[in-house]
C-alpha cells in the first residue's frame, strides 16, 4: 500500500508545488487589485470585472488554447521568454504556473474584493490621518481586518488549482516531474486500465480538497457567529 | 500663518471649485447642505482626494502644489481627522486603538499628554473593552481622543454628531469646547447645523454647489441664519 502511494509522490508533489506557488503569487498581486476594485470609482469597472471571471465560465481548453499561441516559441510571450532564459516556456513549470495564476484569479480576487468592500474606505484612511504609512497601515489594519477573506481566497486559490486540467493539458502536455500535476495522471491512469492508480491518487485529491474546503466553512461558521455576538 | 485652500476636484456626481484662506486658529465651521462639498473639501485638506488639482498650504508648508507635482501624502500632513459614523478599529482594544496614532508621531513630535487626554475624554474605565462594547457616547468621546492623539496640527472633525441623541450631543459638544485645554492647534468642524456652529464655531465658512465662500462675521451670519429657521 505504502509502496503505491509512495510512486504517485511525484505527481502530487509537483500538483502541491503548483498550488502553492500559485496561491502565493496570486494572493501578493491580487491585494492591490481587490482593493482598487473594491473602492474605485471608475465607469469602466464592470468590464474589468468581467475579464477577471472570465475562467469561471470559459472552457480551460479555450484559455489553454490561446496560452498555447502565446507561448509558443514564435508567439508574443513565448518569444521574449525564449530570449531572456534561453529556453522554451511551452511545456515547462513556469507556464504551468503562468496559466494557473490568470485560471484561478476569480477565486483570489473576489474573496478579498468581498472583504475589502465590507471593510469600507474609513479604516485605511483613518491609519493615513494617524501616520501610519500606506505598508504599515495594510499590516495593522487591513489584513487583520480582512483575514477572513484571505483564508478563503487562499484555500479557493490553492484549491481550484488542484483540480486544473484542460489548461494543464493544453501548455504542460504531461512530462514527469515537470508539468505531470495528479489530474493529468489520473487522466493516463484510466487511458491504460490502471483503475488502483486511479483509484488512490483519486482519493488523495479529494481528500486534500475536501479538508481544506471544510476548514473555510468552519473558520467562516466561527466568525459569524462571533460578529452575531457582538 | 493660515490655511491655503485653492482646489479644483472634480468627481462623477459633483465638482469642487474653491479658493478660500483659513485662519489658523480656534474652531472653523464649514457649514453647508449635505452634498454641497464640505466632506470633499475637508477630504482635499486632509490629502484623502488625489485626484484634487491645486494648492493647499498649511503655515508654511506647502501640503499640495500641482504645478510643482508636488503632493504630501496624508500620513505626513499631521492631519486628524474624526470621519462621520466613525467607529473605532474593531480589532484593537481600546487603549491600542488611543494610542494607534501616538506611537506612530510621538517619536517626531510632542504636542499632547496621554493621561491628559484620556481625563478629558472621561475613558479611564474603558480603556480595556472591547470596542463594540462601548455606546455610541463613548466610542465618541474614544474616536475625537484617538484623533488628538494622532497630535495632528489640524484637526478635522466631519459631523461629528451624527446618530447621537440629543443629549449626547450636549455632552460632546462640551468635550469639544474643552480641547483646547490640551492642545492649542486649529479645528474645521464640518455640520449642517447651525445649533453646533452658534456654540462652537469663531470663524465660519459656507460652502454652495462645490464653491466656498467665506463669512467674516460669523456671529451676525448664525443670528441671521437662527431668525430665518427658528
Amino acid at each position: 500500500m505504502m509502496e503505491e502511494l509512495l510512486q504517485e509522490m511525484p505527481a502530487l508533489w509537483l500538483t502541491i508545488k503548483l498550488a502553492l506557488v500559485t496561491t502565493m503569487i496570486l494572493l501578493v498581486l491580487s491585494t492591490p487589485f481587490a482593493y482598487w476594485l473594491a473602492h474605485t470609482r471608475v465607469r469602466y469597472r464592470p468590464v474589468i470585472e468581467a475579464i477577471v471571471a472570465l475562467p469561471i465560465v470559459l472552457p480551460p481548453t479555450v484559455l489553454g488554447f490561446y496560452f498555447l499561441i502565446l507561448f509558443n516559441p514564435d508567439g508574443l510571450i513565448g518569444s521574449i521568454w525564449q530570449t531572456i532564459t534561453n529556453s522554451s516556456l511551452l511545456f515547462s513549470f513556469s507556464a504551468l504556473v503562468i496559466v494557473s495564476v490568470f485560471y484561478s484569479l476569480p477565486f483570489v480576487v473576489q474573496p478579498l474584493q468581498n472583504a475589502f468592500s465590507a471593510i469600507g474606505r474609513q479604516p485605511l484612511e483613518k491609519a493615513y490621518t494617524l501616520g501610519a504609512t500606506p505598508v504599515n497601515a495594510f499590516f495593522s489594519i487591513l489584513l487583520p481586518l480582512s483575514k477572513g477573506g484571505y483564508l478563503t481566497a487562499g484555500v479557493l486559490g490553492f484549491a481550484h488549482t488542484l483540480g486544473e486540467f484542460g489548461i494543464v493539458l493544453m501548455v504542460g502536455g504531461s512530462i514527469p516531474n515537470e508539468t505531470k500535476v495528479a489530474s493529468i495522471a489520473i487522466y493516463e491512469m484510466v487511458e491504460s486500465m490502471q483503475y488502483d492508480r486511479a483509484h488512490g491518487l483519486s482519493g488523495i485529491l479529494l481528500a486534500i480538497s475536501f479538508f481544506f474546503l471544510l476548514a473555510v466553512y468552519f473558520v467562516n461558521q466561527r466568525s459569524n457567529k462571533k460578529k452575531l455576538n457582538t | 500663518m493660515t490655511i491655503q485652500v485653492q482646489v479644483d476636484l472634480v468627481l462623477s456626481d459633483f465638482n469642487l471649485s474653491t479658493n478660500i484662506t483659513l485662519p489658523n486658529s480656534g474652531i472653523v465651521g464649514i457649514f453647508g447642505e449635505s452634498g454641497s462639498g464640505k466632506t470633499s473639501l475637508a477630504r482635499t485638506i486632509a490629502g484623502l482626494e488625489k485626484s484634487a488639482t491645486g494648492l493647499v498650504r498649511f503655515r508654511e508648508t506647502i501640503w499640495q502644489d500641482t504645478k510643482q507635482k508636488l503632493f504630501i501624502p496624508t500620513y505626513e500632513r499631521q492631519v486628524g481627522f474624526v470621519f462621520q459614523d466613525s467607529i473605532l478599529f474593531p480589532h484593537l482594544s481600546v487603549q491600542d486603538n488611543l494610542m494607534f496614532g501616538y506611537k506612530r508621531r510621538s517619536s517626531t513630535i510632542d504636542l499632547v499628554d496621554v493621561e491628559d487626554v484620556i481625563e478629558l475624554f472621561d475613558l479611564a474605565n474603558l480603556l480595556n473593552r472591547d470596542p463594540a462594547s462601548l455606546s455610541g457616547g463613548e466610542t465618541q468621546r474614544a474616536v475625537i481622543a484617538q484623533a488628538v492623539l494622532g497630535q495632528p496640527q489640524l484637526l478635522i472633525m466631519d459631523e461629528p454628531m451624527t446618530g447621537l441623541d440629543h443629549h449626547r450631543r450636549k455632552t460632546a459638544v462640551l468635550y469639544i469646547e474643552k480641547l483646547h485645554e490640551v492642545m492649542d492647534i486649529p479645528i474645521l468642524y464640518i455640520t449642517h447645523s447651525i445649533r453646533e456652529l452658534d456654540r462652537l464655531a469663531s470663524h465660519l465658512v459656507v460652502i454652495e454647489h462645490g464653491s466656498a465662500l467665506k463669512i467674516t462675521d460669523a456671529k451676525n451670519y448664525i443670528e441671521t441664519l437662527m431668525q430665518e429657521n427658528f
